[in-house]
């Protein structure tokens, strides 16, 4: 589905990105995780062509990613980040609707077509019908999450990237949305790839994660191969940090939740 | 992919900027010389200078065209000789009335060596015939420079020649603006006489007399026929050393003016004495009567015209012509700086190093002062509304295209990532993200360059334009307050409404959510 070969970027003389090969599995849940600056954000990036890499290629569904292709590829995947990135000048339901509309009728967006999409968006997020005609600043930090997930999914895309969505949320509001995400997840059946820089989160949400270190991949796996057969000292260090204070609940990995079939 | 791929976006080209420009160009060229009123088929066009003789000799000339069945026109009080000049030689104006020394020491200066005391008209009337501009006989009178000092302080101080200026260095001197930059001017006068003075400004020569009646100033610069020498009592000092040259009045006129018309306004030569003169000045400037009826009244004494009264404009039409004048200018020139300097702000925002051009080259126009750019203006484009409309426009640049680029590059980076990463294409962007986004800072520029604008074209009077300037330098000019606030506050009233209407555009334009933002 989406595969990077090779894919190099560098900032002055650091490496975000230090000749990465990584395949996507379609229709799974994959989460990027790693340490502040290991190159997540940035590896997410060029799969949605907002970051042109340096060496390398991009391909998804086939189709190179390159700044000519992504802005029609862009409409394939749905992409959210912290805090949603909502437009603070449109209300919830034209920030969901901005990409449909602008399309319009001649590219099969009609107006009831827009109204049914956002009826089934709104179903599925769990999104107050009453809301929609809030402006982000009137929405709670959860409303406005379900809003940036539902402009990322109006087009309904291939695949779906999140950056670290969950991150500016308190963490309460944070447990309610990950289990809502993993259903949405689930029901979406789409391929879904997730930055986010807690192991719980991507042990909870993901099918496998991919942990990155300076540009790298180090580990790939289940959570639970992660803990139980780390790669190096790297990861067992990585896993070491997140898991203190919760050594004695059992971790989420152990919550039975099996691969992918 | 349940969703068909889109036909790729294509680019559009920008020439928008460009357009934009030509359009205003265009508009500018279009209107007719003097904004608002309609280009004839041959018109007597008759200028005069920012002064009340200069005023009244055009009045007369004027309703003697007019006499001779001319469909004639009066640009008046216009900025400066050059102007006049350059507007003569360029068939903007037909006729004005000008000066022998005038025209010796500042028009023909550049020439050749001026002519200490050009009496015999033929040189200088050869001279000026080779610019395509004949010369009628003097009028009758000479208008030379005086110095003037309150016939009081005179006394006292036991003054009575400007060689007597030399014993008190102290003495605060003003000049007009152009009696200090001529070539028979203060620099000239103080050397001929070796005069002492530190205390030297250049002042308007309307305000100088209020400086003399105050006591902030000693002397001024006067003229020969000034109604003031009567008005504040002053005393004419004697050139004793004979510097000024002579000033006869006279007309200037085009050689292709036709000759019944030169015919009838030749008819003033020789005609009015410095008495007739002065007494004509005092008229209106201490009376208070109206240029076209005090030369009405003498043209009728003189020479039995009864020039058709002219159609008396009541307070209420005037204010309405200078309104609709003002609202001229002010409303193509905005438009059409809006229309350049928003794409100029978004080039500039896409173009960084294109950007810091663009904002220097916009904020170069802006140090230039106002006036001056009016000027500039007047050798491309002449004199009235045109060039005043230009002069406004590019005054009115900068602060819309600073803020629609500090609006644009203002907005959040992760905002502008969200609307690539959903696949809108620069110009949807733009359209939609962007330019809402920047919408509060962009209607602020405008608005600053729209209050601004309504200011500034007042000026627009100094080089025929007309609207609320026009009372203003009348006013100045007869020292009647009355008159300056009949310009200024419309003006003022102008810019409050339009800074109120600019502020309800905001309250619909500004998305809600952005207002709600804010607080």
């Amino acid at each position: 589905m989406i595969s990077l070969r090779g894919v190099t970027k560098r900032y002055g003389p650091r490496f975000a990105l230090d000749d990465l090969t990584l395949d996507v599995p379609a229709g799974e849940t994959t989460a990027l995780i790693g340490p502040s600056g290991c190159g997540k954000s940035t590896l997410l990036r060029t799969v949605i062509g907002l970051v042109t890499p340096d060496a390398g290629q991009v391909t998804f569904d086939g189709t190179p990613v390159d700044p000519d292709s992504a802005p029609n590829l862009r409409r394939h995947m749905g992409y959210v980040i912290q805090d949603g990135g909502l437009f603070p000048h449109l209300t919830a339901r034209e920030n969901v609707t901005l990409m449909a509309r602008w399309l319009g009728p001649e590219r099969g967006w009609d107006d009831t077509r827009i109204e049914q999409r956002l009826d089934q968006l709104v179903h599925l997020t769990r999104f107050p019908e009453d809301g929609l005609s809030r402006y982000p600043c009137q929405l709670s930090g959860g409303q406005r999450q379900r809003v940036g997930l539902m402009r990322a999914l109006v087009l309904d895309p291939a695949a779906l990237l999140l950056d670290e969505p969950l991150g500016a949320l308190d963490p309460m509001i944070r447990v309610d949305l990950q289990a809502e995400l993993k259903q949405i997840f689930a029901d979406l059946g789409k391929t879904v790839l997730l930055v986010t820089h807690d192991l719980d989160e991507a042990a909870y949400l993901g099918h496998q994660s991919v942990l990155l270190r300076d540009g790298r991949v180090v580990q790939r796996g289940t959570a639970a191969d992660l803990i139980h057969a780390p790669a190096d000292e790297f990861v067992t260090r990585f896993v070491r940090a997140q898991h203190r204070g919760l050594a004695a609940e059992p971790g989420p990995d152990a919550s039975g939740r099996g691969g992918p079939a | 992919m349940n969703t068909p791929m889109p036909a790729p976006v294509t680019r559009r080209p920008r020439h928008h900027g460009a357009l934009a420009l030509g359009c205003v160009l265009a508009l500018a060229l279009a209107l007719p010389p003097a904004c608002g009123e309609p280009s004839g088929p041959r018109e007597l066009v008759v200028g005069s200078k920012n002064f009340t003789e200069s005023v009244v000799l055009g009045e007369l000339v004027t309703q003697l065209g007019a006499d001779a069945g001319a469909p004639v026109r009066h640009a008046r009080q216009l900025g400066g000789t050059r102007l006049l000049w350059n507007a003569l030689l360029r068939g903007e104006l037909d006729v004005y009335p000008e000066y022998t020394g005038t025209i010796t020491q500042e028009i023909l200066a550049g020439e050749d060596p001026p002519a200490p005391r050009p009496g015999a008209g033929d040189t200088l009337a050869e001279r000026l015939a080779a610019h395509g501009v004949r010369i009628s006989a003097p009028i009758g009178f000479d208008n030379t420079y005086v110095l003037g000092m309150r016939r009081e302080r005179a006394e006292q101080l036991g003054i009575t020649s400007i060689s007597d200026l030399r014993a008190h260095p102290d003495l605060a001197l003003a000049f007009s603006s152009e009696f200090m930059d001529r070539g028979d001017g203060w620099p000239a006068l103080a050397a001929r006489y070796s005069l002492p003075h530190r205390d030297v400004r250049g002042l308007d020569h309307d305000l100088a007399y209020k400086g003399l009646e105050q006591g902030t100033i000693d002397v001024t610069d006067l003229y020969a026929t000034d109604a003031e020498i009567r008005g504040y009592d002053l005393r004419p000092l004697r050139d004793d050393a004979g510097h000024f040259p002579e000033y006869q009045a006279l007309l200037l006129f085009r050689d292709d003016v036709p000759t019944a018309w030169v015919d009838a306004f030749t008819r003033l030569e020789n005609a009015i004495s410095a008495g007739d003169m002065t007494a004509m000045n005092a008229r209106v400037k201490l009376d208070g009567v109206p240029e076209h009826v005090v030369a009405a009244d003498v043209l009728r004494e003189r020479f039995g015209v009864t020039a058709e009264p002219a159609a008396v404009e009541t307070w209420w039409t005037r204010l309405r012509r200078h309104t609709l004048e003002h609202l001229l200018l002010v409303g193509i020139s905005l438009a059409a700086a809006i229309a350049v300097a928003l794409p100029l702000g978004v080039l500039a925002a896409r173009r960084p190093r294109l950007g810091q051009l663009v904002l220097g080259l916009a904020g170069v126009l802006q140090t230039i002062p106002s006036l001056a750019l009016f000027v500039f203006m007047i050798p491309l484009l002449g004199i009235g509304g045109p060039p005043a409309v230009v002069a406004l426009f590019l005054y009115s640049l900068l602060p819309v295209v600073r803020n629609t680029h500090a609006g644009l590059t203002g907005i959040t980076p992760a905002l502008i990532e969200s609307a690539r990463a959903l696949g809108l294409p620069p110009h949807a962007r733009l359209r939609l993200v962007e330019l809402p986004l920047a919408a509060p800072s962009i209607l602020a520029g405008i608005k600053t360059a729209a209050v601004i604008n309504v200011g500034t074209a007042t000026l627009g009077a100094f080089i025929g334009a007309g609207g609320y300037g026009q009372p203003i330098f009348t006013g100045i000019r007869l020292d009647d307050t009355g008159l300056i606030l009949q310009g200024a506050v419309p003006a003022a009233l102008l810019a409050l409404v339009v800074h109120g209407v600019f502020e309800l555009a905001e309250r619909r334009l500004v998305p809600l959510g952005l207002r709600l933002a804010r607080g």
